[in-house]
């Protein structure tokens, strides 16, 4: 089944890979700039990637405040910017300001790159280990339909209903599973028994 | 070429911050302790009291509800769940013994959970480092149901687990009300009393009875084989932070030919779970790889590698169940 997600994990894993180049790669990160969707899937690769490599890297939930910060930062940056720059804006004949924000725009770019070839490239002797990250694009994102607000559109899949049921079954492994958990798998419908 | 200077001073600045990002995350747990007494105390809590009330679970866009009774008499638990919605069961347990009666097709099924004794010894055994992958934060207190409940908030400390905002009944500990939230703190699943009426005369001697009553019923048991995953010749890799392996069984696979089994290896790290289901691979059946999202906290994951079949299933976000998938090897 074709689904919209199918190309966003395509896109975004071929950018992961490095394998965008010109027009495609520029395609690509404006997408990524743009589409939350996009940034989770380069998310969840990057975080993938890392774990695979090293479990002290799983703790990067830091990465994404710090770059909505950073963000925020550099919004507030550009009127000292701007003023340092003027000159050179205003010989090419645009405003000052507009060419300060593609300026600042460049630099998060070259941010969010180099924080992600670090991690891509913070590898340690392992040759292996990018071969692992390469791996990872098997991971495409099918949200099947579900949970909209419009009402039960369900293309569920009865096979893996069934794991999910026999997931929950035995999911008493949890601290909050006794009894909540118990409960909580007790009250939602086993779809099959 | 100041231009070209500020880049290289932002990407270095850039760079000493997300170190020091890293480092935060690294931070050693703190509240080790707490979260630990936290949980043990929840959990006498339903040791000790009987309770009657209405349950419901909210995951996406699906609401179910259930009668609850409970009673304990310091030894034993019992329960009894009569859902409001979907198919209609009785599901009646005493500590790790679970009865689902069907009343329509006269078929009742007998379990015994083997995972709902394991909980008491996770949290007194000592390899027990929930504290090192969630953080537990007081939120204060709210009138939920009738009852007083103090608010927490165990939250993780990297990017592998959801967190959970739990209101517990303040005297007992009781949890009376349980969300589950997304890395950004959005609420996945929230499972909550509607209603609840604590130390309710629940008679056991009444439950025993009903559980026992399997007259007219045809009683089964599902066909589930203890293993290893080493015996069925499967290996991860390397550890997924803070997830230990908790059982493997054999089930065998419903919609393929008969003797076609399916591997399920259970991971926990104290709060959420992870199975790993290992099947042989079935080009006809096995067409969509990826992770799926039914809305709710439980995730699932496929991969196709080699013969077989990979579905990750469990409570935790889309990266944590494709590092399991990705980790897990057929040993030579």
């Amino acid at each position: 089944m074709a689904h919209p997600d199918d190309s966003v994990n395509d896109r975004i894993s071929a950018l992961v890979d490095g394998q965008l180049r010109g027009a495609e790669f520029s395609e690509a990160m404006d997408s990524l700039a743009s589409q939350p969707e996009d940034e989770r899937a380069w998310q969840m690769y990057h975080l993938i990637g890392d774990v695979l490599r090293s479990e002290e890297l799983a703790g990067g939930a830091h990465d994404r405040d710090f770059l909505s910060r950073l963000e925020q930062k550099l919004a507030q940056e550009p009127v000292r910017t701007a003023s340092a720059s003027t000159r050179v804006f205003h010989a090419q004949g645009t405003s000052a300001n507009a060419g300060a924000w593609r300026w600042i725009s460049g630099v998060a770019v070259t941010v969010l790159v180099s924080v992600a070839g670090w991690g891509v490239w913070n590898t340690t002797s392992d040759g292996q280990q990018l071969a692992s990250t390469r791996g990872v694009p098997v991971i495409a994102q099918m949200e099947v339909a579900a949970g909209s607000a419009e009402g039960p559109v369900m293309l569920r899949d009865p096979e893996l209903d069934a794991l999910m049921a026999a997931h929950q079954q035995l999911g008493g492994h949890s601290a909050l599973q006794m009894p909540s958990g118990f409960l909580r798998n007790a009250t939602f419908e086993r779809p099959a028994r | 070429m100041s231009q070209g200077k500020h880049t290289v001073a932002w990407v270095l600045a850039a760079t000493a911050l997300l170190w020091c990002g890293v480092g935060l995350a690294a931070e050693s747990a703190v509240a080790d302790t707490s979260i630990h007494a936290w949980l043990v105390r929840v959990h006498e809590a339903s040791r000790q009291r009987a309770y009657t009330g209405t349950f419901v679970v909210s995951a996406g866009a699906k609401t179910a509800s259930a009668k609850i009774w409970h009673v304990c008499d310091g030894t034993q638990q019992m329960e009894r769940v009569e859902p409001l919605s979907g198919q209609s069961r009785s599901i009646f347990r005493r500590n790790d013994q679970v009865i689902t009666f069907f009343p329509e097709s006269r078929v009742a099924i007998t379990e015994k959970r083997d995972s709902l004794g394991l909980f008491p010894n996770l949290l007194k055994s000592s390899d027990s480092d929930m504290g090192a992958h969630y953080q537990l934060k007081a939120l204060g207190n709210e009138r939920v149901v009738g009852v007083e409940a103090d608010i927490v908030e165990i939250l993780p400390k990297d990017q592998l687990r959801y967190g959970y905002r739990v209101w517990s009944e303040k005297r007992t500990g009781l949890i009376v009300q349980l969300q589950t939230l997304d890395l950004e703190g959005r609420v996945l699943e929230q499972a909550a009393f509607s209603e609840l009426q604590l130390d309710a005369p629940v008679s056991m001697p009444k439950l025993a009875q009903m559980m026992a009553a399997t007259d007219g019923y045809r009683v089964e048991s599902p066909e589930m084989q203890k293993t290893t995953a080493e015996a069925q010749g499967w290996t991860l890799r390397r550890q997924v932070p803070g997830f230990k392996a908790m059982g493997c069984f054999l089930r065998p696979v419903a919609a393929s030919a008969q003797g076609v089994h399916a591997m399920q290896w259970m991971f926990s790290d104290g709060l959420a779970t992870v199975s790993l289901f290992v099947e042989p691979f079935d080009r006809r059946r096995h067409t969509r790889e990826g992770s799926t999202d039914l809305g709710g906290a439980t995730r699932t994951l496929t991969r196709h590698l080699d013969a077989w079949w990979i579905t990750a299933v469990g409570e935790v976000p889309a990266a944590t169940l494709g590092v399991f998938a990705q980790t897990l090897e057929r040993r030579k």
